[in-house]
């Protein structure tokens, strides 16, 4: 039996490649600036969003992308503090398509935003792989997952403009090395941003807010 | 289970592909893909989805090839160029942090492996 190659060389992910590009090409003229929020389920990616839309809520417009595989508990969340919200249930998927996140983008009023915030699937690995069109992606990593995780996931911490550990305030009843995990960062990512908060007690939140505001006026100008 | 998603970019981008080739397409023998190491794809699930996905399509049975490409990078200090078979993505000769990651998230299509159609003539003997 003989058989014969045909050379290919196409992008796997070409669609959602596309459908990124198309989510960019909306936000530019808006100036509104999108984050991507990554993190393990459960880690406080939706309690650091609450710390945030209570600080920033005089200064800038902003809406939530609200990933989730099944209930709406986390966009209820965000809505009794009046956050703007859409809830993306992806039944089971475990992360959020560049096309599922395109369709809630565009239904945003933009004209009349600044900032969108998308919370991702809870997964270390999944949304790390998936471009959505955003302007960064940020890592979360709370003190109660282990040290290693940024070795062990090397994509997201190795993507992330900027990484945040969480839940600091439990940090005194943990076994939790905090110069090592900062060690592994940077193994894989030298040069990013670090910041260690507590959503909590909103120790180092305002470190992790004045980067914000800087990325957003960097990548933004007005 | 990020490779249920890449699976079915690659089923869509590779019947297109198969559909260029004839009509009916023809059933390849085998599909090769390359895959940067830093997407951590687990063969065994990708091959569960690419079966699952390509049930009635003329991929099916067709076998997939994965070729794992090493994240590699350069060093701005030195020069250094080479691959890291995990972290930390220092540079190994001068151990400087200041490397530029150049390899390692690709994601795409390689090649299909089509048998030769046999051409038969009236005798029955092969041409
Ligand atoms: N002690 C402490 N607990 C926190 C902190 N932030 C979040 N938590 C708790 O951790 C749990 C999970 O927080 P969430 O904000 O819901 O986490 P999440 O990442 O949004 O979770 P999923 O969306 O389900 O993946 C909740 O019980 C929070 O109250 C913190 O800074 N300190
Ligand atoms: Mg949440
Ligand atoms: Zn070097």
């Amino acid at each position: 039996m003989s058989a014969h190659t045909i050379k290919v060389y196409r992008d796997i992910l070409e669609r959602d490649a596309d459908w990124a590009r198309r989510t960019r090409e909306l936000a530019a003229p808006h100036r509104v600036t999108m984050i991507n929020l990554i993190g393990s389920p459960g880690c406080g990616k939706t309690r650091l969003l609450e710390a945030a839309a209570v600080a920033l809520k005089q200064e800038y417009r902003f809406s939530v992308l609200e990933g989730d595989v099944e209930t709406t508990h986390d966009a209820e969340r965000l809505a009794a503090l009046g956050v703007p919200v859409a809830q993306l249930l992806t039944g089971g998927g475990c992360h959020l398509s560049a096309q599922m996140v395109h369709l809630a983008f565009k239904e945003l009023p933009l004209d009349a935003l600044d900032l969108v915030v998308v919370e991702n699937v809870g997964n270390l690995m999944c949304p790390a792989c998936f471009d959505i069109g955003e302007d960064a992606k940020i890592a979360l990593l709370s003190v109660t997952e282990g040290e290693d995780k940024p070795v062990k996931y090397p994509l997201l911490f190795q993507q992330a403009k900027a990484v945040i550990i969480t839940k600091t305030d439990l940090l005194p009843h943990l076994i939790f090395d905090l110069e090592r995990c900062l060690r592994y960062i940077r193994e894989v990512n030298a040069d990013v941003p670090v910041f260690a908060l507590s959503a909590s007690t909103g120790e180092g939140l305002d470190a992790w807010l004045a980067w914000l505001r800087n990325f957003r006026a960097v990548t933004r100008p007005a | 289970m990020h490779e249920f998603a890449i699976a079915e970019g690659l089923v869509k981008i590779a019947q297109e592909e198969l559909r260029k080739l004839g009509d009916p397409p023809p059933k390849p023998l085998a599909v090769h893909i390359a895959a940067g190491a830093l997407n951590q794809i687990v063969k065994e699930s990708l091959d569960l989805a690419f079966e699952t996905l390509t049930a009635d399509t003329p991929l099916a049975g067709a076998c997939l090839v994965l070729r794992l490409i090493p994240a590699g990078g350069v060093c701005a200090k030195c020069g250094w160029e080479g691959s890291f078979p995990k972290p930390p993505f220092f540079c190994p000769k001068c151990e400087s942090a200041r490397v530029t990651l150049t390899s390692g998230r690709e994601l795409y299509l390689e090649s299909l492996e089509i048998e030769d159609v046999l051409t038969v003539d009236q005798t029955g003997s092969v041409l």
